[in-house]
């Protein structure tokens, strides 16, 4: 009686030897592609065409030339872009409403533009790379004597030479 | 004003464009300068305070010391060559843009122009009886001119496109 559990204990323990070794995997064999004809290898331009990232217009407060926090976000996104096309330049030009008078205005739309590429070189765009330049009011967008109109005139607008 | 240190400042030139000193170095843009009739002051406008203001500053001194306190919007002064007044543009609550002329000593203020549309841009005659100005209260902006008092305001002309920032000259063309 005294020597059942120990056969019962000594069978409890056996480990179990597994074999570990990964089974080899059958790969399937991919259909052979044909080579296709060598063309003449062409030079594209090295910035893809200006995104739709950099058509958009940043907005800005009345008689104020700082980035609200959409046009900050809106920033961050031209900088990508130009982080990606390196050799691409850009003009921004600052634009102001109708109602401030053209002298004060010229250079309020200055401010702007000035404001967005210091943004845009804080983030490590070469300055270089940005030229500035403000219409003061002389170029709306939008004619009509409205708070809308006018908001959409506070702009500063960006064209990739 | 020029803004190559980073902020829109003013600077004195010679007439050929070469700088001998800069003249203000507040935070805050300033623009806008007008020289009085003696050449040791000149007025100008800045944003320092928070809103455009007119401010007077001695060129040798270097000290400025606000002039307009009315309203918010106090733009393109122009120094009397009488020398006792400026007159500016002040934007009023309608958001309108009017000519007003301040005492430089007193700091009196008086309208000179109401409820025709925007008026800016003032320029005083050589002898300080005539102001012109730019007004479109006819629709596109023409020039018009008016006493030193607001009186006898007419269109001095009205060409294709828009008219604005008359400046007199102050060549004598009688002799």
């Amino acid at each position: 009686m005294f020597v059942v559990p120990g056969l019962m204990f000594s069978v409890g323990c056996q480990k179990k030897m597994v074999d570990a070794t990964p089974e080899p995997v059958v790969k399937e064999e991919e259909p052979v592609k044909e080579e296709p004809k060598e063309e003449p290898v062409v030079v594209t331009p090295t910035y893809k065409t200006p995104d739709i990232v950099m058509q958009e217009d940043i907005y800005y407060d009345f008689d104020k030339s700082t980035l609200t926090p959409a046009a900050q976000d809106n920033l961050l996104r031209k900088a990508e872009w130009l982080r990606e096309n390196p050799a691409a330049t850009a003009t921004i030009e600052g634009h102001c409403d109708e109602r401030g008078t053209n002298e004060y205005n010229l250079a309020l739309g200055d401010r702007r533009a000035e404001s967005a590429k210091a943004f845009l070189a804080d983030l490590g765009i070469d300055a270089a790379r940005l030229t500035t330049i403000s219409y003061g009011e002389e170029r709306p967008v939008c004619p009509q004597q409205s708070e809308e109109c006018w908001a959409k005139n506070r702009r500063s607008h960006f064209i990739v030479n | 004003t020029l803004s190559f240190s980073g902020d829109q400042e003013i600077y004195l030139l010679t007439g050929s464009g070469k700088i001998i000193k800069r003249l203000t170095s507040m935070r805050g843009s300033d623009l806008s300068p007008t020289w009085s009739p003696d050449g040791k002051k000149f007025a100008f406008v800045s944003n320092r305070s928070g809103s455009a203001q007119i401010y007077i500053q001695d060129v040798a001194s270097g000290k400025a010391r606000r002039l307009t306190y009315e309203g918010n919007y106090n733009t393109q002064p122009s120094w009397s060559p009488l020398g006792d007044k400026i007159a500016f543009a002040s934007q009023g609550a309608d958001g309108r843009h009017n000519i007003n002329v301040i005492d430089v000593e007193s700091q009196e203020q008086l309208q000179l122009t109401q409820e025709a549309g925007d008026n800016e841009g003032p320029s005083w005659s050589p002898d300080g009886s005539l102001i012109v100005f730019s007004s479109n209260r006819e629709g596109p902006s023409r020039l018009y001119v008016m006493t030193a008092f607001g009186t006898d305001q007419r269109r001095l002309l009205a060409m294709k496109g828009e008219q604005t920032n008359p400046k007199w000259s102050m060549n004598d063309f009688t002799n």
